[in-house]
């Protein structure tokens, strides 16, 4: 092992230059990649040259995942063999607390669904997972970080477990009625995961 | 705690080991947010995936890992090493563990300005710049410890998005502790069998200087990313 000898220190200008020099590139680093591509801070215009712009969102949108508006596609009737049936349920989250609410439906089936959250805004993701799924088998549908409500319909994917996660990511407990009709088979409360 | 390291022999293990854990890391960054969805809609206690995601945490984390590269610069004594790091680890489990069961919110932006900052300093010291502009040498050791302690609360920030439940918390976050210590072995080990090798050099002694100048760029860029975001939201 040869040692390098750090008594030698180096000089006032030397220093100053060293800072300058690193602060001029880390600005040019920072003015012409990093802020046009993590926040869309784009005052040169090199960002926009390099393409890095159209980063900027495309992260923060993967945070949150958001159903399709209602639009007048597909058929206008579908029929079903499935019983018509209404569930209502309410379930009480204290601080920190998450939960689950599901229906079991099958392929293809519909449901709408309406519900709302007192005492606050929730933290609510939409997902489904087929039966018997392993842990980290589930599909996201709508994920959003702050939510008083949301309602719409569903038409499953998969055969399977369809519903709604909340966490009460406030310092009060909340109370979130939610109501479902259409052809699923049942709405429960599964059981947490392990 | 990484008190010991393996010798430079077992590098030609090592070695691959590391970019098999760094190919499973960027693989396993397409699922972070699946991480997440299944630690939010679990509750109890997850020993191994709070180590994995810890241990994650850290080989991922350039910031923690930049800093620790200037620390060792200099460092060529195992010893040493070691001593250094487990001030490093002390800092950040103290502030990991009380900031999540304290639930003190401090702004991510802020801390990881200051962890950038951690960087720009460390670089100017191994310059020697502290010694020419103060006369004298800052206790390189203090220094170390107060850093960890800002890294622990970046930790902590971290940790808290996740939105954990309270059941099995404390059994969670020390999970993830101890995956911050083995990944940091990890990517210490790593860092360290590239400096000996790049030590034994003869032009080290000429490009260190500028290395650590490299090191400052790096810090300030992580300083002026992180201070934009903290004014933009």
């Amino acid at each position: 092992m040869t040692t390098y000898d750090t008594t030698v220190l180096p000089t006032l200008p030397q220093l100053g230059k060293a800072t300058a020099v690193a602060l001029a590139v880390a600005g040019a680093i920072l003015v012409g990649a990093v802020l046009p591509a993590e926040y869309g801070i784009d005052p040169s215009g090199i960002g926009k040259a390099l393409g890095l712009t159209q980063l900027n969102g495309a992260a923060r949108q993967a945070a949150e995942v958001a159903p399709a508006p209602a639009t007048a596609t597909g058929a206008t009737v579908t029929q079903t063999e499935h019983a018509f049936r209404t569930d209502d349920m309410s379930i009480t989250l204290q601080p920190g607390e998450g939960a689950e609410v599901k229906a079991a439906i099958r392929k293809g089936e519909q449901f709408t669904f309406s519900w709302a959250s007192e005492g606050g805004p929730v933290k609510a993701d939409m997902h489904g997972e087929p039966f018997n799924a392993g842990p980290r088998e589930f599909s996201t549908y709508w994920k959003v970080a702050r939510q008083e409500a949301g309602r719409g319909t569903f038409t499953a994917p998969f055969d399977g477990i369809h519903g709604w996660f909340w966490r009460n990511k406030g310092k009060t407990p909340v109370t979130i009625r939610v109501l479902v009709s259409g052809f699923h088979d049942k709405l429960f409360r599964p059981e947490p995961a392990a | 705690m990484p008190a010991s390291f393996p010798p430079l022999r077992s590098g030609r293990l090592l070695v691959p080991f590391l970019l098999a854990l760094a190919a499973a890391a960027a693989c396993a960054h397409g699922v972070a947010a699946d991480d997440k969805a299944y630690f939010e809609q679990s509750s109890g206690a997850h020993i191994v995936p709070f180590i994995y995601l810890g241990a994650k945490h850290m080989v991922t984390g350039y910031d923690h890992l930049l800093f620790l590269f200037g620390v060792i610069f200099f460092l060529y004594r195992l010893k040493d090493v070691g001593a250094y790091v487990t001030l490093f680890a002390l800092g950040h489990s103290i502030t990991l563990l009380s900031g999540v069961l304290s639930e003190t919110r401090v702004n991510p932006y802020v801390i990881d300005a200051i962890i950038g900052f951690s960087v720009v300093y460390k670089a100017l010291d191994n310059m020697g710049a502290l010694r020419r502009l103060l006369g004298f040498q800052p206790n390189t050791k203090a220094a170390v410890l107060v850093f960890g302690l800002f890294h622990g609360f970046g930790l902590a920030t971290k940790l808290q998005e996740l939105a954990l439940s309270q059941d099995g918390l404390v059994p969670n976050i020390l999970s993830f502790n101890v995956g911050v210590e083995i990944g940091q072995m990890l990517a210490l080990s790593a860092i360290l069998i590239a400096m000996g090798y790049w030590r034994r050099s003869a032009a080290f002694g000429r490009q260190a200087f500028n290395a650590n100048v490299v090191l400052m760029i790096a810090g300030f860029v992580l300083m002026g990313y992180q201070l934009t975001g903290f004014a933009v939201t």
